[in-house]
């Protein structure tokens, strides 16, 4: 129970104590912003893959203690720290793990998803899972930011514009540049290297914004525009409407027509038990289901690799990952990893054996899976063809499509820590 | 597969939806089909796996070189060379890795271009210009040593590199192609009737 006196708030608290929001990014902005979330009387959610260092805690908000919550992962602690003073019935939780970790089914759950991150790349995808739900069913979207002293806050819910109207196409070149939370950030502007240094008083007001945007949108219905902070010298707050981009790839982006569920929950399904599954649904034995396809800042990752060859002597390994998490020094093989010997990229070294689809013929090897470690983010569409005996394209016969997703990936995300894969 | 596939390309957004991908196999197979000298070359369509949306044996019947095993690296003659040639249904031919083609282990072609597991090297992907068109081009003009078609930059077998750079065409590259019988002479246009 809070301990404080209730009369001394706004009239309009009530309003948001049943309102769920996502915070994607737990940093200098999204540590605010969970804060004041929390101080709304919301329930808040925070996702974040990174922890603290003495480098990184600038810019964050008064609840990141230095040095309890030093190596602490941020949305974790962040989360923790504002329990004190949630409203009754409310709940903060914070989950390890990267944006890329969840899908267009998670974001059901929320009605407002914050995006405090720091690189486009993040940003460009969780517009696409955002898209991916009817408009019904999606939450309002709000992004904020920072750079120099000016302080940024956009709300939506899509029938206007999509994030990716206010992103230059440009900027998606260098998409995983993460312009806060690591170093002294550097990003090419205009072919200009520049600097991007903030202040601790920017990420406040960027959250403060954020803040105020919700409640105009819960009070007042208020949607669909930007504000702006500007700082010294002519401290002042603008607004603006937000014009759609022309030809704005994510904007075309439509919801699947039928989306099929089944039961249980990626965390858990096994490639075996999902098999079964779909083959009482289709009603039929001849499906394929497409590895998950993850496209991030202009790279498409759509395989997942069995085996490989060690990028250092060439001795064939195991590897049994998606392609989305593999780096380079992943494909080593013990004896090598032991050494430190650093693989290399060289042409000579092929590929192994890497699937684009799973069929009946890999239960042997991979049945016992579960479908999250095979590649699928928690809430993910499943892609699924039938093709009712062999297909012969130059015939014209159609292929059936189908979209599945897992049905407890909504509640099961409430219950998840950690959001990781492998080591 | 995916509901649609996008991405952007030279700044305009290219969607292609599952249905638009095999309406082009189709397209660049039937003239794939016939583009070729049918004396030499030997294309034929062949069952196509799971997720494959097309599957072709294609070959030529001309001298070549072959290695029988992945350790060896002695090339030896033959009077025809043959591969395989792979779309995956995986949004040809904008998105990226659509076509992959193999060798057989125990008869692959002797080139730098080949790995010691089979697959060919294809040239670097660009979206909706790298079709199985260009692809069989190269692929056939490997089979022959066609200089033109050789990459030394970066060898998937550097071991031939030196070999293979010494090699000339073994036959001329034009007779993968049918010949094209010549247009009969132009006659003079007769100067227009006055009145």
């Amino acid at each position: 129970m809070p301990r404080y006196n209730p009369l001394k708030l706004s009239e309009y608290r009530q309003m948001f104590q049943p309102l769920k929001a996502l915070v994607i990014g737990a940093g200098a902005v999204g540590s605010h912003m969970i804060d004041k979330l929390a101080r709304m009387g919301m329930s808040v959610e925070a996702l974040d893959y990174d922890v603290w260092t003495d480098d990184n805690t600038a810019k964050c908000s008064a609840i990141v203690r230095n040095p309890e919550d030093i190596g602490r992962n941020k949305a974790i602690s962040c989360c923790e720290r504002v329990r004190p003073y949630l409203e009754e019935g409310c709940v903060s939780h914070g989950i390890d793990g990267s944006v890329t970790m969840i899908g267009p089914e998670i974001l059901r759950n929320y009605d407002y998803v914050i995006v405090s991150v720091d690189n486009f790349a993040a940003k460009i995808y969780l517009n696409e899972i955002w898209k991916l739900l009817p408009a019904d069913d999606r939450p309002v979207v709000l992004m904020n930011g920072t750079s120099h002293e000016l302080a940024d806050s956009i709300i939506t819910d899509g029938s206007a514009f999509c994030l990716r109207c206010v992103i230059e196409e440009s900027w998606l070149e260098e998409a995983h540049v993460h312009t806060s939370c690591a170093d002294i950030p550097v990003m090419e502007i205009n072919g200009v290297k520049e600097e991007i240094r903030t202040s601790h008083n920017a990420s406040d007001i960027a959250a403060s914004i954020t803040e105020a945007q919700i409640e105009a949108h819960r009070i007042y219905g208020i949607c669909n525009r930007r504000l702006t902070y500007f700082g010294y010298p002519n401290i002042g707050l603008q607004e603006s409407t937000v014009r759609p981009k022309r030809n704005c790839p994510d904007c075309q982006i439509k919801p699947p027509v039928d989306v099929r569920y089944l039961k249980g929950c990626i965390l858990d399904k096994t490639l075996r038990e999902t098999f079964e599954e779909i083959y009482k649904s289709v009603d039929g034995n001849n499906v394929e289901i497409a590895v998950h396809s993850l496209r991030l800042g202009n790279r498409n990752y759509n395989l997942f690799v069995k085996d490989d060859v060690c990028h250092c002597c060439g001795k064939p390994i195991k590897v049994m990952r998606h392609n989305s998490d593999i780096c380079l020094q992943d494909l080593r093989c013990d004896v090598c990893k032991e050494k430190g010997e650093k693989a290399t990229a060289n042409i000579r070294f092929g590929s192994g054996d890497h699937r684009h689809i799973f069929i009946k013929e890999d239960l042997n090897h991979l049945g016992d899976l579960t479908l999250f470690e095979l590649g699928f983010p928690l809430g993910a569409h499943i892609h699924v063809s039938d093709s009712r005996g062999f297909f012969d394209v130059m015939a014209g016969n159609a292929r059936k499509r189908y979209v599945f997703a897992c049905l407890e990936d909504c509640n099961r995300i409430h219950e998840t820590d950690i959001l990781k894969r492998g080591d | 597969m995916n509901d649609k596939y996008r991405m952007v390309v030279n700044g305009v957004l290219v969607e292609m939806t599952p249905e638009d991908c095999e309406e082009a196999v189709r397209n660049d197979c039937r003239e794939l089909l016939q583009r070729y000298n049918p004396n030499i070359v030997n294309i034929r369509r062949k069952q196509a796996g799971p997720g494959e949306l097309l599957h072709l044996e294609i070959g030529v019947r001309a001298p070549s070189y072959y290695l029988s095993g992945k350790e060896d690296l002695v090339p030896k003659s033959c009077n025809g060379m043959s591969a395989e040639m792979i779309v995956k249904d995986t949004g040809y031919p904008l998105m990226e890795n659509t076509i992959e083609v193999y060798y057989p282990v125990n008869r692959r072609l002797a080139s730098a271009n080949v790995f010691r597991s089979g697959k060919a090297c294809i040239d670097k992907h660009v979206p909706l210009k790298s079709t199985i068109l260009n692809v069989a081009d190269k692929i056939l003009n490997d089979m022959i040593y066609n200089t033109k078609y050789n990459r030394f930059d970066s060898p998937a077998c550097s071991e031939l590199v030196d070999w293979h750079r010494g090699r000339k065409p073994t036959i001329d590259p034009k007779s993968l192609y049918p010949r094209r019988s010549s247009l009969p002479p132009r006659r003079k246009a007769l100067p227009p009737r006055v009145g």
